[in-house]
């Protein structure tokens, strides 16, 4: 990098950086302080908002439909960042083999997927797994397995497993690309010599691109889980919560709150909760991922 | 009226939970409550509560029924409004719960089944305090007028012109020969309407119509509700637990 080439003057960098500063403000700081200041307030819309301190914190200490919430999201994202990365790791370690064909074909259909809108998979998703003629129940029937034909979506006790099922379908491809960007940094001579060594495929993957891409894994869990932390257009139009609330995730909880129930006070209280659960669980990753209290932690990171 | 039941009886009824909680809980709440209860609460009078008997034995009766093996069908929580229809449409399903509004969707899509198709509204509840000759229904939509419309008597005669004009005797006519149900009685060339539509304004005659519960009540207590309804048909929450929640919300929204 030849730093005095093109170096300008630090006001023209600043007011080139202005429109951005402002806009992020005003879509994302002033709103938040807004939800901040509301969270204060009983208010369901209109003129009238009663202050009641944090009563809509206390509330949703107890809000069990919350915590349930909660605790969906974190099935899904458990069950995402095995899928989901998982089986990208696999298929980029497949794609980074030399015996391969057709690899750019591979990653343009695995990565299809990624492109489509939510909702749309929600409702293909919904319509694969419908009971009465669906595609999963058709293929069962038609292979003689009817007794296992079951109606997919109103099963409570399966039902985070089976909705988890589009999510981690969608997002393969996305974080297949991320980590082959990742393994073709790899120097190519290392693969060669753990080749003549007499590593085979599997040993190459586990010994050599898992840490030398931690980084790039890094960075996948933490888009994992903030993406899942924030789902909400699979679930809704895959079952809308139900049956019940077996499948509600804590940003649908919070939209029927708004939207529905018209308790935008509550709501935003909520909102706040999302946003300080989601936000530890990334730092808690991130910890667990750097490992401060080792040592050669501090050169990888 | 037996006809849809022995259907029902049959196996698949294209019955969304939606459609079942607004149709048959929302119905044969009222059945078996009585209007008073159901005006009670709508006027927040304080007298009625969810909790009472009549309200508990209500849901009761819906899960009962709803829990009765091969009363439904089986994807009743994840079927919605589209996919319950087109299981009725395509003939899998022998009979649909649904409202008025399905009429021209009806007579539309499958005219050849204007023969064999009748209409009813739901059976009697044994022991119920409502009157069993009644269906929900009244209006729903509604036009508001500015304040600015009042501000000059011209401003006014061209807010009152256009009100005439969506809710007059030749809109309502309109609607009518298309197939939807209005609020106002008016003469309408018959001959231009399905015969759907007649067999259900024929039904409707000696009926008279209760309050509809998700147009009346706060939208807290409905969405309890059509929650705790779905949880009600995986048999999650018992009555009672359901009641007591519903009566909850409908406090706090009070």
């Amino acid at each position: 990098m030849q730093k005095d080439v093109i170096q300008p003057k630090s006001w023209v960098l600043g007011a080139c950086i202005l429109p951005g500063i402002a806009w992020y403000v005003y879509v994302v700081i002033l709103p938040m302080i807004t939800a901040m200041r509301n969270s204060l307030y009983n208010w369901s819309g209109g003129p009238k908002m009663t202050y009641i301190g944090f009563k809509n914190y206390q509330f949703l200490m107890r809000d069990s439909i919350f915590w349930q919430a909660f605790r969906n999201n974190l099935t899904i994202t458990l069950l995402s960042l095995i899928g989901q990365i998982g089986f990208a790791f696999i298929l980029s370690s497949l794609l980074a083999m030399r015996f391969v064909r057709l690899k750019r074909l591979h990653r343009t259909v695995a990565y299809f997927p990624s492109t489509v809108s939510a909702v749309v998979v929600g409702y293909v998703w919904s319509i694969i797994f419908n009971y009465d003629s669906g595609l999963l129940n058709s293929l069962l029937r038609a292979v003689g397995l009817e007794s296992w034909a079951s109606p997919w979506l109103d099963i409570p006790s399966s039902i985070m497993y089976v909705v988890s099922i589009p999510i981690i379908w969608q997002y393969i491809g996305y974080y297949m690309i991320i980590i082959l960007a990742g393994i073709s940094s790899i120097d190519q001579e290392v693969y060669d010599m753990a080749e003549i060594d007499g590593a085979n495929g599997v040993q190459r993957a586990l010994k050599i691109t898992l840490p030398l891409i931690k980084g790039t894994l890094g960075v996948c869990v933490m888009l994992c889980i903030s993406g899942n932390m924030r789902i909400f257009d699979h679930i809704y139009s895959l079952t809308g919560g139900g049956p019940g609330n077996s499948s509600i995730v804590m940003a649908m909880h919070a939209y029927k709150t708004t939207f529905i129930k018209s308790q935008f006070g509550y709501a935003s209280a909520m909102s706040f909760g999302i946003m300080v659960l989601s936000l530890s669980l990334i730092m808690f990753s991130r910890v667990l991922i750097q490992q401060p209290w080792r040592k050669e932690a501090a050169i990888d990171a | 009226m037996n006809k849809m039941w022995m259907l029902a009886v049959t196996g698949y009824i294209g019955v969304t939970a939606a459609a079942l909680a607004d149709e048959v809980l929302f119905k044969s709440g009222d059945r078996l409550t009585g209007t008073d209860w159901t005006n009670s609460i709508i006027s927040k009078d304080g007298t009625a509560k969810f909790t009472d008997p009549e309200f508990v034995s209500a849901l009761e009766y819906f899960q009962q029924l709803a829990l009765t093996p091969g009363a439904f069908n089986i994807d009743i929580n994840s079927l919605d409004e589209s996919q319950g229809r087109e299981a009725f449409l395509n003939g899998k399903a022998g009979a649909i719960v649904d409202g008025s509004w399905m009429i021209s969707t009806l007579e539309q899509t499958r005219p050849e089944f204007f023969d064999d198709l009748e209409v009813a509204i739901l059976p009697a509840i044994e022991g119920g305090k409502g009157a069993p000759n009644t269906a929900s229904g009244g209006p729903a939509w509604s036009y508001a007028l500015s304040s600015k419309a009042l501000s000059s008597p011209e401003h006014f005669a061209l807010a009152a012109g256009v009100l005439q004009a969506f809710t007059g005797e030749t809109s309502n006519r309109v609607a009518l020969e298309n197939g939807e149900i209005m609020s106002a009685t008016v003469e309408f060339d018959k001959s231009k309407t399905g015969p759907i539509l007649a067999k259900f304004l024929e039904m409707m005659k000696d009926k008279s119509t209760v309050p509809i519960y998700d147009a009346a009540m706060d939208s807290v207590v409905i969405e309890t509700m059509n929650v705790g309804l779905q949880e009600l048909l995986i048999n999650a929450k018992t009555p009672q637990a359901l009641a007591e929640e519903i009566q909850f919300q409908y406090e706090m929204g009070n």
